[in-house]
């Protein structure tokens, strides 16, 4: 069996004071693999990246990153193998300008200076935004952000990809940019969406979530095609499988 | 662009003008802090009733600021919106302090004096911390207080508290900008708003607060180590601080009005006094 770069075990979580959010929630990744989240709203998928990402504590079962179980004393460490891009990019960009924000993370990681700008000028390079570099983000457009915000985990050189909607109200050449930008990235990726002919096209694998628990999984058209299921989740067919 | 909107991006230009490439921008970052500090501290020290003492002191933020190639009206402006608050402070002095005081021929009460030189105390002490917060940035305020060697602890608090509070501004704008597009651009507020409007902005801005820390964790922020390496002191950074501080003292010691008065006063006295004897 092959290595999996990101696998939960039965995992449970609820808020405080709140309702049950995920039930039981087991699945794994194989390094490289691009695997969509998705489901209905307020269905866990964002809570799920975040407990991935070591942003929450589960209330039960566990997750491991690399084979590595995240706990509080290595949440640190395997955080630097992670990348998430939040649902609102203004939640990731709060420096003065694009290439400060691109550069926050390789700063922190205390490298060496040019080693920074090599970093940074790839990941800006990478995700088209080099010509940004010295605007201030929140006066770029959507797409302009997301791309940044793309740029900041790619110039942290993360490992696995956490997307958190990463075609959310972007305009349709945008969206194709993101689209193609994201199939070009040989990361692993687990992309928490309602994009579903974004899934169709970009990932192999569908976890369809209800209600906090797993519905089902499997191949991207296989799950994608099943009207009855995808509407059980509060779903509808891909616009491109629609008749 | 409504007037909310336009307030929201002043607060974010300050940011934006520590990225300017000048030479005051690459002096170690401690140097302009103690140069601020300095600043207020001597300005501060001027008796309550100094006014003309205190013109020299215009310079500094305006040599500085021309020098580090930041505008000034947006500085001026951010200054002169904090300012009635300074007001505030100072407004019963002219009805409280009725005693004549003197200043060279001008003759008004004691109390206005005061609140003139609390006006321009308080005005000159903001414009510097705005100039120097343009700056520096806050990265480079933290680069400043860690070679300080200022505990990490406060490091931490000064961050998330700025970040806070830019997030809370803008958050304050975009509501008061959406309600100003749907309430008519009614005046004020009305009681009843008075209660959900404030609520709903401090819910969001510390749920999003949360949000961006996380974003920041996730890339390796650690408060206790301050974004970036800080660079060493050097020589233009030395001849730059020991430049500021004689002249800040030089003009706390010496009134350079009276001096320069004094001295054409000396000068046309002699011309005049040339003048009578040639006739």
């Amino acid at each position: 069996m092959a290595e999996s770069c990101i696998r939960v075990d039965s995992l449970s979580f609820r808020y405080e004071n709140g309702g049950q959010v995920l039930s039981n929630i087991s699945f794994s990744l194989s390094r490289g693999s691009a695997v969509a989240l998705v489901g209905a709203n307020g269905c866990g998928k964002t809570t799920l990246l975040w407990l991935i990402a070591g942003l929450f504590e589960a209330e039960s079962g566990s997750i491991y990153i690399e084979e590595i179980l995240l706990n509080r004393r290595n949440t640190r460490t395997l955080q630097k193998k992670l990348g998430l891009a939040f649902q609102n990019p203004d939640d990731q960009l709060f420096m003065a300008t694009v290439q400060q924000d691109v550069e926050f993370g390789p700063r922190n990681f205390l490298l060496p200076e040019q080693e920074i700008q090599h970093r940074a000028r790839e990941a800006m390079h990478r995700t088209n935004c080099l010509h940004l570099a010295d605007r201030p983000p929140y006066r770029l457009s959507g797409g302009e952000k997301r791309m940044v915000s793309l740029a900041t985990i790619l110039a942290s050189d993360a490992e696995i990809l956490l997307l958190d909607e990463p075609t959310n109200a972007l305009d349709p050449r945008a969206r194709r940019t993101t689209i193609n930008l994201l199939r070009s990235l040989p990361h692993t990726k687990l992309i928490a969406t309602h994009d579903l002919d974004m899934v169709l096209d970009l990932c192999d694998e569908v976890i369809l979530l209800n209600h906090g628990t797993i519905a089902a999984k499997g191949p991207s058209r296989e799950i994608l095609s099943n009207g009855p299921l995808l509407e059980a989740a509060g779903l509808e067919l891909p616009l491109s499988l629609q008749g | 662009m409504t007037t909310s909107t336009k307030q929201g991006y002043r607060f974010r230009r300050f940011e934006e003008f520590a990225c300017i490439s000048s030479r005051i921008h690459q002096f170690h970052p401690a140097v302009i802090l103690l140069a601020a500090f300095s600043y207020i501290t001597l300005l501060t020290s001027f008796p309550a009733t100094a006014v003309i003492e205190l013109a020299p002191y215009f310079l500094f933020p305006i040599l500085l600021a021309q020098f580090a190639r930041i505008p000034l009206k947006p500085l001026f402006a951010s200054t002169l919106k904090v300012l009635p608050m300074i007001l505030l402070i100072g407004f019963l002095h002219p009805f409280l302090d009725k005693e004549l005081a003197y200043h060279g021929s001008m003759e008004l009460n004691r109390g206005w004096f005061i609140f003139i030189s609390l006006m321009l105390k308080g005005f000159l002490t903001i414009l510097m911390n705005f100039l120097m917060i343009s700056i520096l940035g806050i990265g480079g305020l933290q680069k400043a207080m860690k070679s300080m060697k200022i505990p990490p602890l406060f490091f931490m608090l000064f961050t998330l508290i700025y970040r806070y509070i830019m997030l809370l501004l803008e958050d304050l704008y975009r509501t008061l900008r959406a309600y100003e597009l749907r309430s008519g651009r009614k005046p004020r507020l009305t009681r009843n708003e008075w209660g959900s409007l404030p609520g709903g902005i401090l819910i969001r801005t510390y749920e999003q607060g949360l949000r961006v820390q996380h974003a920041m964790e996730l890339r390796g922020f650690n408060p206790a180590h301050p974004y970036g390496s800080v660079q060493k002191l050097s020589i233009p950074d030395i001849v730059f601080i020991m430049l500021w501080l004689s002249l800040v003292v030089l003009f706390r010691i010496y009134s350079l009005p009276e001096v320069l008065g004094s001295v054409l006063v000396a000068f046309c006295g002699e011309g005049a006094g040339l003048g009578v004897l040639h006739g």
